[in-house]
């Protein structure tokens, strides 16, 4: 995988900067306002809103994962129980104990990323695939707690969730609630851009690559590893809580192991260990299930013989076949497919290895 | 006593079957590295594929049966085909797409199974007699008493294949060194398409077994990934220690479910497998690899 950048930096604080052109500067303004005047055009229905907030979610916990699995090389597959983690610990610190929306946020964020790394603990042991199976084992564990503890979390049935207030003022409609999902993910991705280009992310980077290597090269590899734990789960968790307040009626079904899997296959489907690939990722995923969805009933029209749960086994089919196909032929991802398109409008300024 | 002596009973039982699925994850792991998570899948499909041949085409219990294992083999030659050996050659020995890839199996199995059969439950005509043996006080179910039998049976043969025969010995040795079988003029691809076979025809009469015992439906895969603990206890380059870590599955699952609560036998073993995976993530039974740097 090549580390491409077809902006010729001039020195290095513009090689480490995170918008290097004008240009970029410009587009990214014009984004940012249309993000936020898009709830304000009359042609948006509160259908695409939610749109919007459900995929702003999922990128905030599937660019933890890729911090996690795709930078620093420990596969996840708890994360969808970690999301599970924070929205139920946010939901009874609002309900049960009276606290607001801010503080229970962030209590989520700090809890899921302990326990993200209590069972990132094992890495200091075993890795790859058994580490692997550690957190398969977490999830089982987690979504079992989380059935059984029916006082505290409704069980099976679920628990209410109140909306969130600030001074006085409830983000009880969807489109207010869409702002703090918006300005969360705005941060979640600059966060996440910061620590890469750190020392820290660096040492990530460098236990991906091969964690005896780095640990040759001086780097405290376990400490490193129970912080991308820790920074990938508390993503997750954070997710969890905008999840459950976005919602009225919090259920286990939402974290299924399922779910862990499609994460999984957003970061590959997108590119590990690039921001940009677990956006890309999760808009091409999200966005096919939403087609599905959308025209489901419409094909139903056509052939009746069609049931509608045909079309949710289809839907994940076709899933698993394109995570399947992304596997064999473009196993860098989205991210890669866009490098090369790019590469080839520039004019070869540098010798660039295209692997 | 007699509770905890008739869930040992019944643990034991149902360990065998385990031990067996287990035995599947052993033979794939130990020829090719791999975990194979669409297992659970395949479980699924075995014992949904044995029902379409008895109810829906109508042929007889016992020749759908062997019908099913030779199609489950040859799903595990295909799927070994398509998209396992692209991907080893793109991407080499990262683990990590290798696991998504057969996750994403296990996903577009039962995706496939609500496709096709719907994923309603479904039952067997009865293979055994339904009538349970009773002993002193123990009631013992003949289909659970046939299963374990079968496994037990099945088990023996597979420890004699790998020790006694031609095929077990390239098998071991593509097992021990993939790049010195190569040199020495096995042909490792076959080899490795057998293994997959292989564990697929377990899986499918696995299926079978434990759609006999409870009922066919899509949990099945569950069920078969929960072999995978009790592959990770024993050890995933033991076949000794598949048959351990299945009986001790089994019985750990059968108490845990009968004293603290349904549903948390499940739960248990993964809770055995971390400790295990934590203080010997080799396995009771497993070689302990160097690792390369």
């Amino acid at each position: 995988m090549l580390l491409p950048d077809t902006v010729a930096a001039g020195n290095y604080r513009q090689e480490l900067a995170i918008l290097k052109t004008s240009f970029q500067k410009g587009m990214l303004a014009i984004f940012f306002v249309l993000l936020i005047l898009l709830p304000q055009f009359p042609f948006v229905s509160d259908y695409w809103v939610r749109i919007v907030i459900n995929f702003s979610i999922t990128i905030i916990t599937v660019v933890g994962l890729n911090i996690l699995t795709g930078l620093c090389g420990q596969g996840s597959i708890a994360q969808a129980a970690f999301m599970a983690v924070g929205a139920y610990l946010s939901v009874i610190l609002t309900g049960k104990c009276g606290l607001p929306f801010w503080v229970a946020l962030p209590c989520a964020a700090v809890f899921a990323g302990t326990l993200g790394a209590f069972f990132g603990l094992s890495a200091l042991k075993v890795r790859g695939l058994y580490l692997f199976l550690v957190t398969l084992g977490a999830h089982f564990i987690i979504e079992y707690a989380i059935i059984h503890i029916p006082g505290l979390t409704g069980g099976q049935t679920g628990i209410a969730v109140s909306p969130p207030k600030l001074i006085g003022y409830a983000f009880k409609s969807l489109r207010s609630y869409y702002y703090i999902v918006i300005i969360f993910l705005i941060i979640a991705i600059f966060v996440a851009k910061n620590l890469i280009r750190t020392h820290i992310g660096r040492a990530w980077m460098a236990i991906g690559n091969k964690d005896m290597v780095a640990k040759a090269m001086g780097i405290n590899v376990y400490h490193y590893k129970l912080l991308a734990f820790f920074v990938g789960c508390a993503y997750a968790g954070v997710a969890g809580s905008l999840w459950a307040h976005s919602k009225s009626w919090l259920a286990p079904e939402d974290f299924s192991l399922m779910q862990a899997c499609w994460f999984l296959g957003m970061i590959i489907v997108g590119g590990l260990g690039t921001v940009l690939g677990s956006i890309l990722g999760t808009v091409l995923l999200l966005g096919l299930g939403e087609i599905t969805t959308y025209a489901g009933p419409a094909i139903g029209k056509v052939f009746p013989a069609l049931s509608m749960g045909i079309f949710a086994a289809s839907s994940q089919l076709v899933y698993s076949l394109i995570i399947l196909l992304f596997l064999v032929f473009e196993p860098d991802g989205l991210i890669h497919l866009w490098y090369r398109v790019r590469m080839s409008f520039k004019p070869a300024t540098r010798d660039k290895e295209i692997t | 006593m007699i509770f905890l002596l008739q869930n040992l009973i019944t643990g034991i039982m149902l360990g065998m079957v385990y031990a067996t699925l287990a035995l599947g994850f052993v033979v794939l792991h130990k020829s090719t590295g791999i975990l194979n998570f669409a297992q659970g899948g395949l479980v699924a499909m075995g014992a949904y594929i044995c029902w379409a041949l008895i109810e829906q085409v109508g042929l007889n219990s016992w020749l759908s049966i062997i019908l099913t294992l030779i199609l489950c083999f040859v799903l595990g030659l295909i799927l070994e085909r398509f998209p396992i050996r692209l991907i080893a050659k793109r991407v080499g020995g990262h683990a990590f797409a290798m696991i998504l890839a057969t996750f994403m199996l296990l996903v577009f199995f039962t995706s496939l199974i609500v496709l096709i059969w719907g994923g309603v439950w479904q039952t067997y005509p009865r293979f055994f007699p339904s009538k349970p043996i009773t002993f002193l006080t123990l009631v013992i179910s003949q289909e659970q008493c046939w299963s374990a039998v079968i496994c037990a049976g099945l088990l023996a043969i597979f420890v004699l294949l790998f020790r006694y025969t031609k095929l077990g010995l390239l098998m071991r040795g593509t097992a021990n060194d993939l790049h010195i079988a190569r040199s020495l003029g096995v042909r490792v691809n076959t080899i490795i398409a057998i293994s997959w076979g292989i564990s697929s025809a377990i899986c499918g009469l696995g299926g079978i077994l434990l759609g006999a015992i409870t009922v066919v439906n899509l949990s099945l895969s569950e069920i078969g990934l929960a072999a995978l603990p009790a592959a990770i206890v024993g050890g995933m380059n033991s076949i000794p220690g598949a048959i351990l870590g299945g009986l001790i599955m089994g019985t750990t699952i059968c108490i845990f479910d009968a004293y603290i609560g349904s549903g948390f036998g499940i739960i248990g073993s993964y809770v055995i497998m971390i400790a295990v995976l934590l203080i010997r993530p080799w396995g009771i039974l497993g070689s302990e690899k160097t690792q390369r740097v």
